[in-house]
């Protein structure tokens, strides 16, 4: 046990030394943040297309929908066929919809029914929160009187999405991704050519301790990485935290570690088959680079051609993305987010199996 | 000079003949490369053996065979009581090794380095005994410094002291003067013996004659996977039919006849430079006189070389040890 703290505690000191990493730990995806967020933060907003059925039909729906097109979040499309707009928002061609009944009787409680996308986390939450939002409005000037306005979907407390909001969780997934794969393979690469692993070797410490200890102090940087890129956020942009810290700081870390695992044994899968630092590097940029693009880290790719959203269901980011952002941004819980967690244990379990498949620990014999 | 007794490390001294390491038949190949050709060794307790032999000869592969960290094709060996093939993991807490080549992590202290493998091997990691390693070794005050900071020679001793640090039985260290000046190289001459003195067994390899001779008590001279002879440097030499190689300068005509003079095995002429390989030296000389005299031709620089291992391993290869 003296002999892991040990290890764990000297890859700890190799980091925090190495400003190399450092730079790609903190200083870039700080920096990127920074000017995206300085770019986008004000004005960019994030919209939701929102096809509403009966939006005339009473005094209060009228009210209701014209408040939500006055927010620069909603984009109310007033539709007369239900079926027509839930076809629309299987395809992804609208974010929600809303069906007022088609009259109420004087003192009544108007029972709106919201239907939404649940297998797009982000929007579907976003745009839930953002309805009940409306429709509290409506309901706080009658203290005592029934509810005016009822919304049958799950309540979410949410702000306004900006476009730092969605952006920051998901660059963060990013970087946990570029140094799961790039920094990891490019150390553990240099390591093996040098020949210190062989020098461990010799060692009675089991070489499975060796990479415990090293994925341990990894996932150690990484909770510090991320508290320092979003506490640096919520200072500058006043990130949106979507519910008490602690909580949100529990769900995010669990989704932290959950992406770290998933990239770090793709970052041995990918050390175990490169010969050189740079081959490493160029067969992580390839299994990287698609990702950046693909899994909606920039944007959310709800309004994309559906072949793009099916193949960002197969990379792991997407889900790391997703699980970061919802955790952050709208305090769901990982409970909720299944099936994000799952798609990276999973993805952590191939990694692993390909990991070992692959795992050397001589130097490749010239 | 003597370093605290571990615990479990019973020291004998009674027996000094007992082997401490016995190797039987071991072979390895690398496809079609035969690196290791059916050796059979015995390494006594307290001794410092030395493999010698020129590049590719096999001796990495045997010692890190020995050293738990290749797996050989067949063959047996003990160290310390243990099977070195089946027994790895409690082997690797009696040893020490200074592999040939040596890389460490940057960004780690030399003290941080030797903290770190101390606490690997679960040895003593407090300040004191790091500390008394780097006395050791002479890099106290380089106790703060990164490892990539350290010159060829420094790193070399930072290693030995590495293979030192779990308190070992047997001592493994592969060419651990290769590179170095002579200066450094004596500098780490010494320290093997210190190591020796500290009753612990040494097995080192090397290419340099000289260092065999001076340092081992005992040498194993290995070519081509297979070793050719083993025995105190001395008795090698002993062994030989050559007494010395007398060198000398000469200014005129000697063709054909020095190989006629008495004693005389060999001669290899470049240019004016004669080297005669003799099995006495004296009638060698008095004759090559007698002979330069006869002819009025000059001789200068004429000295003479007692023979040493560099004859042993081309008498039995038919090589020189550098080519
Ligand atoms: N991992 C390996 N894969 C393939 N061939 C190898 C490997 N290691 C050693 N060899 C070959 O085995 C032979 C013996 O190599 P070895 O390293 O044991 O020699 P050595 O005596 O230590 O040489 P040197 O003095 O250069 O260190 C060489 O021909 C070498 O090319
Ligand atoms: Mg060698």
């Amino acid at each position: 046990m003296k002999s892991f703290v040990s290890m764990v505690k000297a890859n700890l000191k190799m980091q925090v030394r190495n400003r190399t990493a450092l730079f790609w730990l903190l200083a870039f995806p700080a920096i990127f943040i920074l000017i995206f967020g300085f770019l986008f933060g004000k004005n960019s907003d994030f919209t939701a297309t929102v096809g509403v059925i009966n939006g005339h039909s009473t005094p209060i729906a009228k009210e209701m929908t014209k408040a939500m097109n006055k927010s620069s979040f909603f984009h109310v499309n007033y539709a007369a066929s239900k079926k027509e707009e839930l076809q629309k928002l299987r395809q992804g061609n609208i974010d929600a919809v809303l069906v007022f009944p088609k009259n109420v009787s004087p003192g009544q409680t108007l029972q709106v029914k919201s239907y939404v996308d649940k297998s797009k986390l982000s929007t579907s939450q976003a745009v839930s929160a953002a309805i009940n939002q409306v429709a509290q409005q409506f309901n706080q000037g009658a203290n005592k009187g029934p509810k005016l306005v009822a919304v049958s979907t799950q309540s979410v407390q949410s702000h306004h999405l900006r476009y730092v909001d969605y952006l920051v969780p998901g660059f963060v997934g990013m970087s946990i991704m570029q140094n799961g794969i790039l920094g990891l393979s490019a150390a553990f690469v240099t390591l093996r050519e040098r020949g210190v692993l062989r020098r461990i070797r010799v060692t009675p410490f089991p070489l499975l301790s060796f990479i415990a200890a090293r994925i341990v102090s990894n996932l150690i940087v990484v909770l510090c990485q991320v508290a320092i890129l979003l506490g640096m956020a919520k200072a500058v942009f006043n990130l949106q935290v979507g519910g008490n810290v602690a909580d949100v700081a529990l769900n995010v870390a669990i989704f932290a570690i959950l992406g770290a695992l998933a990239f770090l044994t793709l970052g041995f899968f990918v050390a175990g088959i490169s010969r050189k630092v740079e081959n490493a590097n160029t067969l992580g940029n390839l299994i990287t680079f698609p990702m950046l693009f693909l899994a909606g880290v920039f944007y959310p790719l709800d309004q994309s051609p559906t072949w793009l959203q099916d193949i960002a269901k197969v990379l792991p980011l997407s889900y790391l993305a997703d699980g970061l952002r919802q955790s952050m941004v709208y305090g769901t819980s990982v409970t909720h987010l299944w099936v994000d967690a799952l798609a990276l244990i999973i993805t952590a379990i191939v990694g692993m199996f390909l990991a070992v498949r692959f795992f050397r620990w001589e130097p490749r014999a010239n | 000079m003597r370093m605290a007794t571990p615990t479990g490390n019973e020291r004998v001294r009674d027996y000094p003949e007992e082997a401490v390491i016995r190797i039987e038949g071991l072979r390895k190949s690398y496809g079609k490369v035969i690196a290791v050709d059916g050796v059979d060794l015995e390494v006594r307790r307290g001794e410092v053996f030395g493999i010698l032999g020129p590049n590719g000869a096999g001796k990495t592969t045997t010692l890190e065979m020995i050293e738990g960290l290749r797996k050989p094709d067949s063959g047996e060996i003990e160290v310390a009581g243990y099977d070195a093939v089946r027994e790895t993991e409690k082997l690797k807490k009696i040893v020490g090794v200074q592999l040939q080549t040596t890389a460490l992590f940057d960004y780690l202290s030399i003290e941080e380095t030797l903290g770190l493998f101390a606490d690997l091997y679960g040895a003593d990691s407090s300040p004191e005994r790091i500390r008394k390693l780097l006395e050791m070794v002479s890099l106290t005050e380089k106790a703060k410094a990164r490892v990539d900071q350290l010159s060829g020679g420094q790193q070399q001793r930072l290693s030995m002291a590495l293979a030192l640090v779990n308190d070992p039985k047997v001592v493994f260290l592969d060419e651990p003067t290769t590179g170095l000046d002579p200066q450094a190289r004596r500098n780490m001459w010494d320290l093997v013996r210190d190591i020796q003195r500290q009753d612990r067994t040494v097995v080192l390899t090397t290419h340099y004659m000289e260092e065999a001779e001076e340092l081992c008590d005992r040498v194993a001279v290995m070519d081509h996977g297979k070793i050719l002879v083993c025995d105190t440097p001395l008795a090698l030499i002993r062994s030989l039919d050559v007494d010395a190689t007398v060198l000398v300068t000469v200014e005129g005509d000697l063709d054909g006849t020095l190989e006629q003079l008495p004693g005389v095995d060999n001669v290899e002429r470049e240019d004016n430079e004669v080297r005669l390989r003799t099995r006495s030296t004296q009638e060698t000389i008095t004759g090559l006189m007698g002979l330069a005299a006869e002819r009025g031709v000059r001789l200068h620089n004429l000295s003479v070389r007692s023979a040493n291992l560099e004859d042993v391993f081309i008498s039995y290869t038919g090589r020189s040890l550098r080519e």
